[in-house]
Order: C-alpha cells, then structure tokens, then sequence
C-alpha cells in the first residue's frame, strides 16, 4: 500500500481534553480509522523552544515523546483536518513511504 | 523561535536519522549528546534521541539492552532539515572526521496548528 508515514513529536506534560497529547493523538488515530500508531519515548530532544528536554529518573515531565503511523493519502488529509479542527500545535514529519503486512496467505 | 513568521507553514527537505551507541564518544561526550548539541548550534529546529531496545551495525555485533549495564545501547537521533541544513551538517560531521551510519529521506515537516491556526497556548 502506497501512503504516508507521519511522526509527531510533543513531550510527556503537554496535554489536551484531559490526556497527554501523545495519548489523545494514538486515540483519534484509532478512532479515525488508522491501522496502527506507536507511541516512542525519546531519551532526549530540543524543539522550537531551544530547551534540550531529559529523560531523567526522577524527572520524566518533560520526555520528548514522538508517535509514528503509516497511513493512506485518505486518511492523512482526514487527520490532518482533525487536528487543524482540535486547535492542537504539533511539530510533525510526512514522508512518502510503501507499507503493508508480511506473511499474506495468497503469497 | 516563532513557528510560522519565519518559515513557511510545510517545508520540504530531508529527515535524517544517525545511528550510534552509548559508548561511542567525541570531544568529552557521548555522540549521540554531541550531534544533539552541535545540531542546536547550528540553527537545526529540532532533533530527538532515541535509545533502542537491540540493533546491529557494520560490525555484524548484536547489541541489546542488559537490566544492568547496556554501554554499547544503539541510539538514534532524529531529526527534519532543509537540503541547506542537511549540506551543513554533513560537512561539519566531515570537519570533525565523525564516522556516523546515517540514513536520509525526503519529507515535508511543518507545525500544525500553529500561527496560522491562531493558537497561541498549547491544548
């Protein structure tokens, strides 16, 4: 299948309708239908604050969290409309990618 | 940095990931901390670490995490530049002599709802 990989890049404190935007964004992918997403705490990042944000130990607010799916052309815009709508502020990265499931019964 | 009243909303250019290991050091720190800083300095928008669980590179050696001590633990670091940036970073790697296994793709990046959306305050 031909579509997209999209990964979002936010931190561990920053939230939306309650829950960590990480989280909320894995939910609405799901709801809208999307196969999969992955949730991936980073060690370390900076971003458009400057600020070099740790996973300490005792620390963890501020992880950098990203969340990775692959997804089809549809279902991008249908996303990206969602979240135009949701008024939520993320830095994000779109590439052109090919993607399916191995092991298929008729191969 | 004030997302949108510099750059256009979507930026083309390329992503690139640089794979390295806890233990491998230049000037005094980890890599992996070290590409981190020098992408900062150099103006890059972002970059983030990643620590992963196993992996194996051009030595054919199999690294995966211990509960107790994981020194050779592959690390990646990620991060969307312009065909600019990418040319800048690769020639201060080279003035450096770093030898980093990289990967590098082309892509769009952006900030949704940022200026343009109007929202200043985050969700």
């Amino acid at each position: 299948m031909q579509g997209f990989q999209l990964t979002f890049f936010t931190q561990q404190d920053h939230r939306h309708r309650g829950k960590t935007l990480a989280h909320w964004l894995v939910e609405e992918a799901r709801a809208l239908g999307i196969g999969g997403a992955t949730l991936i705490t980073a060690s370390e990042g900076f971003g458009r604050h400057r600020r070099i944000h740790s996973a300490h130990f005792i620390e963890l607010a501020d992880s950098p969290v990203e969340v990775v799916m692959a997804m089809s052309v549809e279902e991008a815009v249908l996303l990206f409309a969602r979240l135009e709508s949701e008024k939520v502020e993320l830095f994000y990265i779109k590439t052109p990618i090919e993607f399916g499931m191995t092991g298929r019964e008729e191969a | 940095m004030n997302p949108g009243s510099e750059r256009p909303k979507v930026v083309v250019g390329y992503q690139l990931t640089f794979f390295t290991q806890q233990d491998h050091r230049h000037r005094g720190k980890s890599l992996a901390q070290w590409i981190v800083e020098e992408a900062r300095s150099m103006g890059i928008g972002g970059a983030t670490l990643i620590a992963a669980s196993e992996g194996y590179g051009h030595h054919r050696h199999l690294h995966h995490r211990h509960l107790v001590n994981f020194p050779d633990q592959p690390l990646e670091i990620v991060m969307a530049v312009t065909a600019e940036e990418a040319d800048r970073i690769f020639a201060r790697l080279d003035a450096e002599k770093v030898k980093v296994c990289y990967s590098k793709t082309p892509v769009e990046f952006g900030t949704i709802g940022g200026a343009d959306a109007g929202a200043k305050g985050r969700g």
